[in-house]
């Protein structure tokens, strides 16, 4: 992965900072209180039917997908189920052997879309396949701790960034309803660059001097550039068995970064090359190709991701989750690969799961055909709901305001994981400027706001953020103000009160009945 | 002569770079319209007269009532008032910021020409503030004839601004009397207007003393401040010093004889005429306008092959502004690798460059009047945060990327004001322009939609490339951009189909999220990059 030049970390800039001279002390940590997230995007959608066998299934699939079809010697026997996995994931083996591993299969959403793109703006904003949303269901998850995010962070209270992602750029996941709540690392280089307090090479001309110039000051703009380097410098030793592959420096970095002491509860990696349509496997060989050496170098990079938590003495706070946008087709192609499909297996890893496998066999028949897909057995948004719930250790009421409905959820982690925890650490939640009740409304709705006299506006935005209207604007005397506005005309849902001033913004979601 | 001409071929890179440089950000159309002419046609016609715009109107009312002036009426021909009580001060407050934000107005409605451009490096120049001033009509008018000179003579710019009433306030002109000459326009107009601070600007205090009382006499005629129509200045002949008044050997001890009566104004025109002619006046100003549109670094080779011929041009052309401006912009060195995107943009060049460049269109419902306030009055803010407030140069020096040594337009850049150029490009992008009325949201799927190939991913971000930036950017950047609009995936035609499949059913909100999304996340990463901080 590449960095956009010189830009080591991109990310939204909630970069008031300097106004405010961050304080730089962290207050320490509640103990109870800090699990994180790794997220893994398996890009292009990965074949469900080559990663998570059903061995009892395989005389069907070997008439259905005979381009692709793994031989049965091969498979990785799972230990008291009829599953085997593809050969290159003999590391994930042993996370199960050992309990550290949950298997869902069978996840996906009603009406498959089969649109690269369509389908993982689903996944990543926890939509409907018809229901088209702007923001991302981390995005939404994190606005209620940080709802003024942006403009007064970082702060005492939140020193490091809300959720970092690897990549090209900030994704739909974080996208909340005021800004993108993702600092984005451009890769490796730009990351060791940063730690090593390196810049890109310049062409050695007048341009140059002032592209430096640029670029260091941009460097030095980075609201949470020095807070990631100062993390990753109180790091001296990780566990030395990565690979050299994207993903697996990718989780050496998140490892680096948690080991450091941020509290950004969240990470999203990204593996690219999963839409395997042609030469999914050697025509000679299935064990092996382009599907084999992705797996393995997933596999390889959780196993050494999990052996460097253990070693950097982190292991019991972080878990891990795999997601795909679909899975591939049952029938195989004449290309030796598999077109666009449907449902797919999520694994869930680390010391606190719930281990096992979830999830029946799948209906298959000899009959299928090239138009026939998978049915999926669980809602991605089951999947999410368990996570907020048992892991994130978040009430049902606010899983369910994140992913805009209720989902059963799932027992994917250990039960004790959120016994002792606060819901939310009082100390998280951001000085309220904006107050909206009641809360549902059904008609009439208090505004409590605090002005700083400068000229502001309270908007009601749509959940796929669209401005609906102004429902307040103007300049007010400095203080606590309390209007009341009559929501009387805008139809059930749920939606955002946004109050903005030049310097300020933060938003609440509020739900119409 | 002038220095040597560009004899290359004036393509679209070139003409662009020329664009950058003489405007506030260049429309499609504005470039289309240049299109086949040649490098000579184009510098004339941004060269070229554009008359001063009509007048800003009481545009405020939303904030304050103007106790002297209705709704959309115009102020700038209105008595003013000096701020005697609080309410007063509110409603010249709000003029002051239509007046800025009327400037900002014109810049973005501009046609192609470079005369906003040389306004504001004239407003540089002779760095006045209007809130000092705080005579509103004033700093209107103080406007209007640097515009209206900002391409003619110099000798007739440097007279206008010496007994311009805003100046004449500003920098204690009105109050230089015989009995008690106040030197501080006298000493600004050799130091900082006509003969700067070069090695050899060798002027003295004797003749800082003595252009003071040269200028004794010339004041505001207060009787046209507090009633209706136009501010004049004046001269009062009972308080003009009618000595001989004798120059150093720099001004080759030139003796101005002293006069009496209205003559006595004679004697002004007397020694702007003296400072201007001596050499190092068409130095001073070419070096100025080096910095300004090429680049900062004088070395000994530039002094010889391009600041000695332009000053000869400015002198054999008798000192015509615009005579200088066409050999610059004609010249080899112009046009030459080495300058091209060495400058860092300016507020102005984010702000109004960003708006035009990538054609934001004003909202078009709404209280025109209360609009049109805010949305300029918020443009300005945030510039400000920039470190650019128009109206209200830090010092009596302009600003200091202009004159700085050694840091030049490097002192635009620091962490604060990064990020605020960056944040405004961020809300352009993410929902729109904030003012306390609305947002004013970028359309960027039409303007996507307007570019040559925008299904092709690698040709868009080419042609964004060649838009917005000066000098290209590495491949690998590229390939990360158009990897947005791929989501990671490694085949052009998903996103050519995304963007067709939207093209052709711009009703199906799916479709159009689709392309919307990943469009977004590429033009908030783009307009972040630190190559769009250059021009």
């Amino acid at each position: 992965m590449h960095t956009l030049a010189g830009t080591s970390i991109l990310g939204h800039w909630g970069s008031q900072l300097l106004k405010g001279q961050v304080a730089r002390s962290r207050s320490p940590y509640n103990p109870d209180n800090d699990h994180v997230l790794v997220m893994i995007f398996l890009n292009g959608g990965n074949d469900s039917l080559n990663t998570v066998v059903p061995i009892n299934q395989l005389s069907i699939l070997d008439q259905l997908r005979p381009h692709v079809i793994l031989p049965e010697s091969s498979l990785l026997h799972l230990s008291g189920t009829n599953l085997g996995f593809h050969p290159s994931l003999e590391g994930l083996r042993s996370l199960y052997d050992e309990g550290m591993l949950r298997i869902i299969r069978g996840v996906g959403y009603a009406q498959q879309n089969f649109s690269h793109f369509r389908s993982s703006d689903i996944w990543m904003s926890g939509s409907d396949a018809e229901q088209v949303l702007g923001s991302g269901w981390m995005g939404r998850y994190l606005n209620v701790d940080y709802p003024d995010y942006p403009q007064s962070y970082p702060n005492a209270n939140m020193p490091d960034p809300l959720s970092i992602e690897l990549g090209y750029s900030n994704s739909l996941l974080f996208q909340g309803p005021l800004a993108n709540m993702s600092v984005v690392i451009n890769g490796e280089r730009s990351f060791y660059q940063l730690v090593e307090d390196e810049v890109d090479a310049v062409p050695n001309t007048l341009y140059g001097e002032k592209l430096a110039h640029a670029k260091l000051v941009r460097r030095q703009s980075q609201v949470y550039g020095s807070t990631i380097r100062d993390a990753a410098q109180n790091v001296n030793q990780q566990f030395t068995g990565y690979p050299d592959t994207s993903i697996a420096q990718q989780l050496k970095i998140c490892a680096r970064l948690i080991a450091g002491g941020l509290r950004t509860p969240v990470y999203k990696v990204e593996q690219v090359g999963y839409d395997t349509h042609a030469a999914q496997v050697d025509p000679s060989d299935h064990r092996i190709g382009v599907h084999a050496n992705l797996l393995r170098d997933l596999d390889q990079a959780i196993s050494a991701f999990m052996q460097d938590l253990s070693f950097l003495g982190i292991a019991d706070r972080v878990v891990g989750m795999t997601f795909s946008e679909f899975g591939r087709r049952i029938v195989s192609n004449a290309s030796f690969g598999t077109d666009h499909g449907s449902a797919g297996p999520m694994f869930v890893f680390g010391h606190s799961v719930d281990p096992g496998v979830l999830g029946e066999d799948y209906v298959l028949d000899a009959g299928m055909n090239y138009a026939d897909n998978l049915v999926h057995q669980f809602d991605y948004r089951q999947v999410y709901t368990s996570m907020l719930e048992q892991w994130l250790c978040v009430d049902s009421g606010r899983a369910d305001q994140t992913l805009l409905g209720a989902y059963a959820s799932l027992p994917i982690i250990s039960p004790t994981a959120c016994t002792t925890t606060p819901t939310v650490d009082p100390n998280l939640v951001a000085e309220p400027y904006l107050k909206a009740f009641p809360n549902p409304v059904r008609d009439l709705v208090n505004l409590s706001f605090v002005s700083d006299g400068n000229p502001l506006s309270i908007e009601l935005i749509d959940i796929q953020g669209r401005l609906l209207q102004n429902l307040v604007w103007g300049t007010y005397p400095r203080g606590k103000r309390d209007i009341s506005v009559s929501l009387d005309q805008v139809i059930s849902g749920t939606y955002f009160i946004r109050l903005n001033t030049r310097s300020r913004s933060q938003a609440i979601t509020i739900q119409k009945i | 002569m002038g220095p040597t001409q560009f004899n290359g071929s004036f393509g679209e890179s070139e003409l662009r770079h020329l664009l950058r440089r003489t405007m506030y950000g260049a429309t499609t159309s504005d470039v289309q319209s240049f299109q086949g002419q040649s490098m000579e046609q184009v510098v004339d016609a941004l060269l070229a007269d554009q008359p001063w715009p009509s007048p800003p109107v009481n545009n405020y009312a939303i904030e304050v009532v103007d106790p002297h002036v209705a709704p959309g009426e115009v102020w700038v021909d209105k008595a003013s008032f000096l701020n005697e009580n609080g309410a007063d001060q509110a409603f010249i407050d709000a003029r002051n910021g239509c007046l800025q934000g009327w400037m900002i107005k014109q810049m973005i409605a501009q046609t192609p020409t470079i005369r906003h451009k040389m306004t504001m490096f004239w407003h540089n120049h002779f760095g006045n503030s209007i809130g000092f001033v705080s005579i509103i009509k004033m700093s209107y008018q103080y406007f209007r004839t640097i515009w209206q000179l900002a391409l003619g003579d110099f000798n007739d710019l440097i007279k206008a601004m010496t007994i311009d009433p805003h100046m004449l306030i500003f920098l204690n002109g009105a109050a230089n009397i015989k009995e008690a000459p106040d030197e501080n326009y006298a000493r600004e107009l050799q130091e900082l207007y006509v003969i700067g601070k070069g090695p050899n600007a060798a002027f003295t205090e004797g003749d800082v003393q003595e252009a003071a009382r040269v200028l004794t006499g010339w004041s505001v005629d207060w009787d046209t401040v507090f009633v209706d129509g136009e501010v004049q200045s004046r001269f009062f002949d009972f308080q003009h010093e009618t000595r001989n008044k004798s120059f150093s050997s720099f001004y080759n001890n030139q003796v101005i004889q002293g006069r009496s009566g209205s003559a006595g104004a004679d004697e002004t025109d007397i020694l702007i005429r003296m400072m201007i002619d001596h050499p190092e006046c068409a130095r001073f100003i070419c070096r100025k306008l080096y910095r300004f549109f090429i680049h900062q670094e004088l070395t000994p080779q530039v002094e010889s092959d391009f600041i000695e011929p332009l000053a000869e041009v400015f002198i054999d052309s008798n000192y015509d502004i615009r005579s200088v401006l066409r050999s610059l912009f004609v010249s080899d060195h112009f046009y030459s690798e080495k300058v091209r995107g060495a400058l860092i943009k300016s507020p102005l060049d984010v702000m109004v460059g960003f708006w035009r460049t990538a054609e934001v269109a004003y909202p078009e419902d709404g209280d025109p009047l209360a609009e049109d306030y805010y949305t300029h009055l918020m443009m300005m803010f945030g510039m400000a945060d920039m470190g650019f407030l128009l109206g209200e140069p830090p010092s009596v020096s302009g600003w200091p990327a202009y004159h700085q040594f050694p840091s030049y337009d490097k002192l635009w850049l620091t962490t604060f004001s990064l990020i605020s150029r960056i944040l405004v490009t961020d809300a352009f992008v993410s929902d729109g322009f904030w003012t306390p009325l609305r947002r004013i949201p970028w359309d960027y799927l039409a303007y996507t939609a307007s570019l040559p190939d925008p299904g092709d991913p690698g040709q868009l971000v080419e042609d964004l490339v060649n838009i917005h930036l000066p000098q290209g950017l590495p491949l690998e950047t590229k390939t990360d951009l158009k990897n947005i609009l791929l989501s990671g995936q490694a085949t052009d035609s998903y996103w050519t189909n995304a963007w067709f499949d939207y093209v052709n059913d711009p009703g199906d909100d799916m479709k159009k999220e689709i392309v919307r999304s990943r469009l977004q996340f590429l033009y908030l990463s783009f307009f972040q990059l630190p190559e769009y901080q250059l021009f």
